[in-house]
């Protein structure tokens, strides 16, 4: 059985474990707050965005001469992936539940004997998956040592992208990140971004409604594809960014919360096993006081 | 009442300004500066650097733009802007800033004519401004 220091110094070492994590958990929830204004508030602008290239899609008739961008080269051998996680880990099963995502698609894909890039951006994505994926990470990007993601990091990411797929070095691109939908819960998302995944529900409600989306452009839709597409890109890179960053929080602070009540469970059990055999203690010291007493 | 439109302008970070009656919006388009009442016809269209005059009822606001996309249909126009200011907020450091900008923009290397354009634009723009305060 441990000795009476040794619970004691137990209960003390859990109890400052628990301390770190309930100020794990505050510092989490604070940021949280910030993290899910600017993921929310920075919806608008990529559905937006969204729902001009849709509309700029369904009005191109010539496919052939479209932007590559949008409607791909035709081939679907190379895959291009980029999975986005976090750069710090306690943050409950964050990272390795878009790992795990990830790495079903990857095992898809190579089944299928297609070829196989990746680019990590966060360093735990790539600590997990360097192991088994290791030869087919291309680049590995980590912010590190920012405070804060904007649209810069974004469209460094997006001009790396839009020069790889110029030359030819893949043909489908697909990002992987979290989004947050509450603080319990963020689902894993994979999302093709080139080319476009044509939507068929959105192009035939459309067409139902095409006397209202007949737009007029100025200059011509090739041209405002061409400039457009890059910026859709980048900017559904800032919106995982900011998904990401609050999903983060979020997991943090639950995971955080979760460890905190553990600790709790567990100072409670070794509190009532310090206080039973510090009582053994006694009664035995009484026993024998006792007996002495009795054989004199 | 009735002869209003609604205007949204939206930024990567955040909604940045939205007025649900307001009765006209001049914009510098990239082929030439555009007024935009209600019923004009739906139309998509990229913005040069300039500045936005949003007349509302009783006031007129002016914004900076940088570059963006804007969106007509329905009475609803909706303003992308990477980067937009309020003028009336405009300060010496905030021009400083942008002053930053138009060298990193000119700075660039393999530039497409039309970031060339716009580059210059740009600096055009920011060199014509002056703080408000």
């Amino acid at each position: 059985m441990a000795t009476l220091k040794d619970l004691r110094n137990r209960i003390k070492s859990v109890k400052s474990t628990q301390k770190i994590t309930k100020a794990m958990k505050m510092v989490a929830a604070a940021k949280l707050r910030k993290a899910q204004d600017r993921a929310e508030k920075g919806r608008p602008y990529s559905e937006k965005m969204n729902s001009i290239i849709t509309n700029l899609n369904s009005s191109i008739v010539d496919k052939a001469s479209a932007p590559k961008l949008l409607v791909g080269n035709g081939k679907s051998q190379k895959h291009l992936c980029i999975v986005m996680t976090a750069d710090r880990g306690l943050c409950g099963g964050f990272n390795t539940s878009i790992c795990r995502k990830a790495r079903s698609f990857f095992n898809e894909q190579l089944k299928l004997g297609k070829e196989l890039k990746i680019i990590t951006v966060g360093s735990k994505g790539n600590d997990q998956l360097k192991r088994v994926f290791g030869k087919y990470i291309v680049e590995k990007i980590s912010f590190k040592d920012l405070k804060e993601i904007t649209v810069n990091e974004a469209d460094l990411i997006t001009s790396k992208i839009i020069s790889m797929y110029t030359k030819d070095e893949f043909d489908i691109c697909t990002i992987f990140y979290n989004k947050f939908k509450s603080v319990i819960s963020q689902i894993p998302q994979a999302q093709q971004i080139i080319p476009i995944p044509a939507n068929d529900e959105e192009r035939k409600n459309l067409e139902n409604n095409n006397d209202q989306s007949q737009y007029e452009y100025e200059p011509e839709e090739e041209e405002i594809l061409e400039n457009l597409l890059p910026k859709n890109i980048s900017t559904q890179i800032f919106k995982a960014f900011l998904e990401n960053a609050a999903s983060e929080q979020g997991s943090r602070m639950s995971a955080m919360d979760n460890a905190t009540r553990n600790a709790g469970d567990l100072i409670n059990k070794l509190t009532i096993n310090y206080n039973r055999s510090r009582q053994a203690v006694i009664t035995k010291e009484l026993i024998e006081i006792i007996s002495g007493a009795e054989s004199l | 009442m009735s002869d209003t439109i609604q205007l949204d302008i939206v930024t990567p970070e955040k909604k940045f300004f939205s007025d649900k009656s307001v009765l006209s919006v001049t914009v510098p388009g990239i082929e030439g500066d555009m007024g935009i009442l209600q019923n004009h016809i739906p139309i998509i269209t990229f913005l040069r650097p300039g500045t936005i005059q949003v007349h509302s009822q009783n006031k007129e606001t002016y914004f900076f733009i940088a570059d963006g996309v804007l969106e007509f249909s329905n009475n609803i126009v909706t303003i992308l802007a990477s980067e937009i200011y309020d003028l009336a907020t405009i300060d010496s450091k905030m021009i400083d800033y942008l002053k930053n900008k138009v060298k990193e923009k000119n700075q660039k290397e393999n530039q497409t004519d039309n970031e060339l354009f716009l580059a210059s634009k740009f600096e055009e723009e920011v060199n014509s401004l002056s703080p408000a305060r």
